[in-house]
């Protein structure tokens, strides 16, 4: 039996909040999954915190460790308990500056140590850690940050980046800056760039090598890159065989449209790029992108089963979908996320496969909700041993009819868990800390799917599916 | 304790969370899974003077706040707190920056009232010109594809301009962005037609601008701060803003 559940994260001293709450992350300690970080973009001035969890999910609370103002952040932890925090700071002037922050306590009172050198002018950091076992102990946390480089030509391009750090939990780490696009972009790289590391050393990252973009339609790349030596090696590993440049193009010359003016149930498109290796075979990498090569925007997944030196074509497509992201677990199962536009609302799946087809998947609807307004930019999975959490964002009206895998019980009529104030009967309503309605807005929707197998499954749960 | 004035507004100014409060307990914390410390005391909030509006009503709620210095505080004692959010969820904790006497409530709650014309006062101080004026022609200039958060700026050109400080120049070029990215969201918008007291600055160094023509880019002004457009109904405060020799 499938255990899921999925908890609105906006704690209950919060219950007046209509922020958007977007562009979600997640990190999970693997050595204690009970904790948990969320981070995601609230209403500025003083925006710069996470949330976290030391139930697993149930209850949240929110650390605003640091002052100023965030324009975009994540986080990941290591297996020493370190939680790696990369935070885009609003500087005085400029787009934005790279920030990497470190604690083992979750709670605790900022300003916390910055481990990395600040890189200015950068978007949308993105932070991915394994921990290595080392013959003597202790272990080291890799740390790869992957993000978009605006410091060159007067921030006219953006350089796909990885920060690479071999052991983030040293008293003074060191950190390398790694530009991965090894050909002539324009006018930048895509904004994603996601790194996946695999425990014998090999790293891959995908992101877009954009072609051209006129206001409306970007044409791109989609590229991996790999470093078999931890990322030592400057990404140089996995070389097309077209152009014989560092950099494997899984598909060229992608058509997506992408612009303010042409979104999908209010959510832009053109960041739905999500990469994940398996942990049983490093050979086995799986990547899913947007496009709109046909009809409708169109999420794709491919499969390379050696290295990344070729790929399947499409082993999956989801018409009018987004916030895709992936992970496989430690069975080799893959986790797929994404956001459906069905019958004018935004149905947010769950999906897992259940042979090695990569053709065959579940389905789990975590969520149906409304479609106003801006949304999402993306999402976020991560696989803990045979279990997959993640965050999603969707409007927060705590209707149960609108959280299919969680029905309502008697304990928890909402069905989704809802921390902050809610009614628990018709008519379904967001309550202010003074009982009366508030209205609704985009939460973080924290969700984890429990293997059959795993043993002890944790209290309070929320859903099951046979 | 503090408690000039300069001290006052600057510690407004700072301060995240403003409440009178009285202490109920020392060494102690009401918050989950944050441990009691010497340095912590459980506060009952009286009067909340400046807040994030999500938090709500705060009234007779419990803070937690790490003090900056043990033993200055007792139990029952009523003080004014100026702290930094810090924990919210499972209750709330804030962290210190000082504390003043609760007699002076009043004053601190006219200084938190006076945060929005100090934030005018210092948009005027910044500002190369401030013009009463019309608008008469808004253009956009082509699209920005350097970036997602590139503000997709407008130009907007005025009549009937009557210079409040500085002289307005013949072909001056004002830009206002207008993208709907949340980093714009709170910047203002111009219509055609429009009337209002425009508080004009030098650009930035980032965002890049557009290309603007012929034009001089020492005529080229932006209005990015929700402040920088202001109703005619502000003109008596904001001529009385300018005429201070000091704008603090």
């Amino acid at each position: 039996m499938t255990v899921v559940r999925v908890v609105d994260i906006v704690p209950a001293e919060r219950s007046d909040e209509t922020d958007l709450n977007w562009q979600p992350s997640i990190a999970i300690n693997p050595a204690n999954p009970d904790e948990i970080v969320v981070s995601a973009y609230k209403e500025p001035p003083n925006n710069v915190g996470y949330s976290y969890s030391y139930d697993r999910g149930q209850t949240w609370q929110i650390n605003f460790s640091e002052p100023g103002e965030q324009k975009d952040q994540s986080a990941g932890f290591g297996g020493s308990w370190e939680l790696y925090w990369t935070v885009a700071f609003k500087p005085i002037s400029g787009i934005a500056t790279l920030h990497v922050l470190r604690t083992t306590n979750l709670s605790t009172a900022g300003p916390l140590p910055e481990i990395d050198t600040p890189r200015p002018e950068i978007d949308q950091p993105y932070a991915h850690v394994l921990t290595h076992g080392e013959p003597t102990p202790p272990d080291k946390d890799r740390l790869y940050v992957g993000y978009i480089d605006r410091s060159h030509n007067m921030g006219d391009s953006a350089i796909a980046t990885v920060d690479v750090c071999l052991d983030a939990r040293a008293a003074a780490p060191s950190f390398t800056q790694v530009p991965i696009e090894f050909r002539a972009s324009f006018p930048l790289d895509g904004y994603e760039v996601r790194p996946a590391a695999h425990s014998d050393g090999k790293i891959y990252v995908a992101y877009k090598s954009w072609l051209s973009y006129n206001g409306s339609t970007v044409i791109t790349d989609i590229v991996v890159v790999r470093d078999d030596n931890w990322g030592a090696n400057g990404f140089v590993n996995l070389t097309d065989s077209i152009d014989s440049i560092p950099g494997l193009r899984v598909a060229t010359h992608v058509h997506i449209k992408d612009s303010d003016t042409q979104l999908l149930g209010g959510q832009r498109l053109d960041n739905d790029l999500s990469i994940a290796v398996d942990p049983t075979n490093s050979a086995t990498v799986y990547i899913v992108w947007g496009d709109n090569a046909d009809r409708h925007y169109t999420l794709r997944m491919r499969r390379s089963i050696d290295c990344g030196n070729t790929w399947s074509g499409d082993l999956l497509t989801v018409a009018n979908a987004n916030l895709a992201g992936l992970a496989i677990n430690s069975d080799g199962r893959i986790g797929f996320i994404y956001q459906e536009l069905v019958a004018g609302l935004w149905e947010t799946h769950f999906r897992r496969t259940i042979d090695n087809t990569g053709q065959n998947w579940d389905d789990l609807i975590l969520a149906r909700t409304a479609t106003a307004g801006m949304v999402a930019d993306y999402s976020r999975v991560i696989a803990v041993g045979k279990d997959f959490y993640g965050v999603f964002p969707a409007w927060n009206t705590p209707n149960p009819a609108n959280f299919p895998a969680t029905p309502p019980t008697p304990a928890n009529p909402n069905g989704a868990r809802f921390l902050r104030n809610t009614t628990k009967i018709t008519p379904w309503q967001l309550l202010g800390s003074n009982g009366l309605s508030v209205a609704a807005s985009v939460d973080p929707f924290f969700y984890m799917v429990q293997d059959e197998s795993t043993p002890d499954p944790p209290t309070n749960l929320m859903g099951t599916v046979e | 304790m503090r408690n000039t004035r300069p001290e006052i507004q600057e510690l407004v100014r700072d301060a995240s969370l403003i409440f009178s409060g009285t202490v109920v307990e020392l060494g102690a914390s009401s918050v989950t899974n944050l441990a009691p410390r010497d340095n912590f005391a459980v506060v009952r909030v009286d009067n909340p003077l400046r807040f994030d509006p999500a938090l709500g009503d705060l009234r007779r709620r419990m803070i937690t706040v790490e003090l900056l210095e043990q033993g200055e505080l007792q139990p029952d004692k009523r003080v004014i707190f100026f702290t930094l959010n810090w924990i919210q969820g499972g209750g709330i904790a804030a962290r210190e920056v000082a504390h003043v006497h609760a007699q002076q409530e009043d004053e601190v709650a006219a200084e938190v009232a006076r945060l929005p014309e100090r934030h005018l006062a210092e948009r005027l101080a910044s500002a190369i010109l401030v013009l009463a004026a019309e608008v008469r022609e808004i253009k956009p200039t082509p699209f920005d594809i350097r970036s997602r958060d590139a503000p997709q700026w407008a130009t907007a050109r005025f009549r009937n301009v009557e210079g409040l400080r500085g002289e307005p120049i013949e072909n001056m070029v004002v830009l206002f962005p207008t993208s709907g990215r949340p980093m714009w969201a709170r910047s203002p918008r111009l219509n055609k037609g429009q009337r209002g007291i425009f508080l004009l600055h030098r650009p930035p160094d980032w965002p890049p601008l557009p290309d603007v023509g012929p034009n001089l880019t020492s005529a080229v002004y932006t209005l990015l701060d929700p402040a920088d457009v202001q109703p005619n109904s502000q003109r008596p405060l904001i001529e009385k803003l300018l005429s201070q020799r000091s704008i603090r």
